[in-house]
């Protein structure tokens, strides 16, 4: 008989993780082998458990999730991570790929697609929500580049880039504030992420602004 | 230039008194416009102020919007049948233009002569002399502020600084009051983010893990019956406590209302609103109990309100205690803040003493008496004491 796969279920919510063990324990092919309520201990436990799949939210209390699924990746263990999360934007998916999480899934993920899931990354495959995979095709096929910009678009993002509110860029710019507003909420639109904050991280990231 | 023209229609007398006058005056409009969150109230009495001090029959004070209209124009001199007869007020072009874009003071004898001016509509006074100043906040120009009619004949010098000097009053209270919208946008989103947030975090999890916990209780049901049952009953539970926290999160939603909740409930909830919209720094100590009648709620809750909207907006971010006891004797309500204070006796009919008026009613019609004392710079406290009913009746 094979080995069954150690799961380690890191969430903040203990009714998560009770609903998920039920579910889980369940499975011929799995043991859960602990859970955790933070990065910090996730990243503890998995020292000593040695999971083979880390199934991981990434937005929990005093957690930087996407720098704790870097150390889990990077640490002795080297753990499958799964990240399992209500959260659904590009910097947060991008960041959690890029970090070594190997699927992503949402938290309306149903018990078959998440047992599918976990079976999957253990075997060296990805997982990812439609949802999730939509995205990163989208953007394979066509990032949203400095040519989809309009020049005052352009003027308005590098200035967002350098950290600035949009009173101090409209007086940059000469423009009224409700103009730049207007720039800001085409530019967020245009780079799919919720604020200006992802904005400008992704505007440096794909080289849109220097 | 030219040499000053002393006009015996600014009051006349020495050169020195009229300059100390000036001040004076130019000084009391300062006081009375710092700590005003009202827009409105403070450019008209910017406006009205300038006017008077250069003598000026007419005045305007402008802020562009971006359209290129005037989201505000306040005038003075131009009746409000003259104003109709104009038509529609002034676009941001020609000289006012002008002002705006070039950001400099015009100063002319006869302003139909300056190349940036185009005309005047029909039924326009034909102005002849003009001061026209920037209202700008740092390097920003915000809107201008200008006059004609001068009844000394012409615009001097000195008055051109006179009215720099409160454009200057001007661009400070607009970005002020700009600051103080934006702040409460801010506040608006803020909440929503809270609700949007309370309600992932506590209900949608507990959804999530029900799901987990039913498809266990069914996968169990064959081969271990009893622990089937043990996650059946923990569904049940968990759909009972998210049917719960809805509940309660519906509930600490929705705005409390006196006859269902009563007063004290009522107070709290619009006291932590008050905190989160306004993060005004409220210590309240409020009696449960509900002694009163429905009538005397009403008027205790509206009083309450009247007087912590006024600590709120007067009294900046000190701290505004209020107190509401039941003792044996008497009902009292006490809102007290360490803000700037008022003179109660010279204040001007503004919008605060208008509350004032309406909560002095309200105390009337419960048979209560109010209190309000106040100074300037020492804060301020509004005491409400109503008998208690044995004792009115006796």
């Amino acid at each position: 008989m094979t080995p069954r796969i150690r799961v380690l279920i890191v969430d903040d919510h203990a009714v998560v993780r009770r609903g998920l063990r039920a579910f889980l324990d369940l499975q011929p092919d799995v043991e859960v082998v602990g859970e955790a309520a933070d990065g910090a201990s996730a990243e503890e436990i998995t020292g000593t458990v040695r999971p083979d799949v880390v199934l991981i939210d990434l937005v929990m209390p005093n957690t930087d999730g996407i720098a704790t699924i870097r150390r889990l990746r990077e640490g002795r263990e080297k753990p499958t991570v799964l990240v399992l999360t209500s959260f659904l934007d590009d910097v947060h998916v991008f960041a959690a790929l890029q970090a070594g999480a190997a699927g992503y899934l949402l938290k309306d993920v149903q018990p078959d697609e998440l047992i599918r899931a976990i079976r999957q990354v253990h075997q060296g495959e990805s997982a990812l929500h439609p949802k999730v995979a939509a995205r990163l095709v989208q953007h394979m096929a066509q990032p949203a580049g400095f040519a989809d910009f309009t020049p005052r678009e352009r003027d308005v993002l590098r200035l967002l880039a350098e950290g600035f509110a949009n009173k101090e860029i409209a007086r940059r710019l000469s423009l009224s504030e409700k103009t730049v507003k207007t720039h800001v909420s085409n530019i967020l639109q245009k780079l799919g992420v919720a604020d200006r904050t992802q904005a400008a991280l992704l505007a440096v990231r794909r080289g849109l602004v220097q | 230039m030219r040499p000053r023209v002393p006009s015996p229609a600014r009051g006349g007398g020495s050169g020195w008194g009229q300059r100390a006058r000036r001040l004076a005056a130019l000084n009391e409009a300062a006081l009375a416009i710092a700590g005003d969150l009202d827009l409105d109230r403070v450019l008209e009495k910017i406006l009205k102020t300038a006017a008077k001090l250069v003598g000026a029959r007419y005045g305007a004070l402008g802020i562009p919007d971006a359209e290129g209209g005037f989201g505000r124009f306040l005038t003075v001199g131009i009746s409000e049948q003259r104003a109709a007869r104009i038509g529609a007020l002034p676009r941001v072009h020609g000289v006012l233009g002008a002002l705006v874009s070039k950001g400099k003071p015009i100063r002319a004898r006869d302003i139909r002569r300056h190349p940036d001016f185009s005309w005047y509509p029909e039924d326009h006074p034909e102005m002849v002399e003009f001061l026209g100043v920037p209202i700008r906040h740092r390097d920003v120009v915000l809107g201008n502020l200008f006059f004609s009619g001068a009844r000394g004949g012409v615009f001097t010098a000195e008055d051109q600084k006179l009215v720099e000097m409160l454009a200057a009053h001007a661009g400070v209270a607009i970005t002020t009051a700009q600051l103080y919208a934006d702040a409460q946008q801010l506040a608006m989103l803020e909440e929503r983010g809270r609700v949007a947030r309370e309600l992932h975090d506590a209900v949608s999890q507990t959804l999530f893990s029900l799901v987990y916990e039913a498809r266990a209780a069914a996968d169990g049901a064959q081969s271990d019956p009893q622990a089937s049952a043990a996650h059946l009953a923990q569904v049940q539970q968990q759909a009972a406590g998210a049917l719960e926290e809805m509940r309660n999160m519906v509930l600490a939603l929705q705005p409390k209302s006196l006859e269902r909740d009563g007063l004290a409930a009522t107070l709290r909830d619009h006291v932590d609103g008050l905190r989160r919209i306004h993060q005004a720094a409220i210590e309240a100590r409020i009696d449960d109990g509900d002694r009163l009648s429905s009538d005397e709620q009403l008027a205790v809750l509206r009083i309450a309100q009247e007087a912590l909207h006024n600590a709120v907006k007067h009294a900046g971010a000190v701290p505004i205690r209020l107190d509401l006891r039941h003792a044996s004797d008497a009902t009292r309500l006490v809102v007290s803040d360490e803000g700037p204070g008022f003179d109660v006796k010279t204040m001007a009919r503004t919008r605060r003493t208008v509350g004032l008026h309406a909560m002095r009613d309200r105390a009337h019609a419960i048979g209560a008496s109010l209190t309000i004392e106040s100074q300037t710079g020492g804060g301020s406290v509004i005491r409400l004491t109503l008998p208690s009913r044995r004792r009115r009746s006796m």
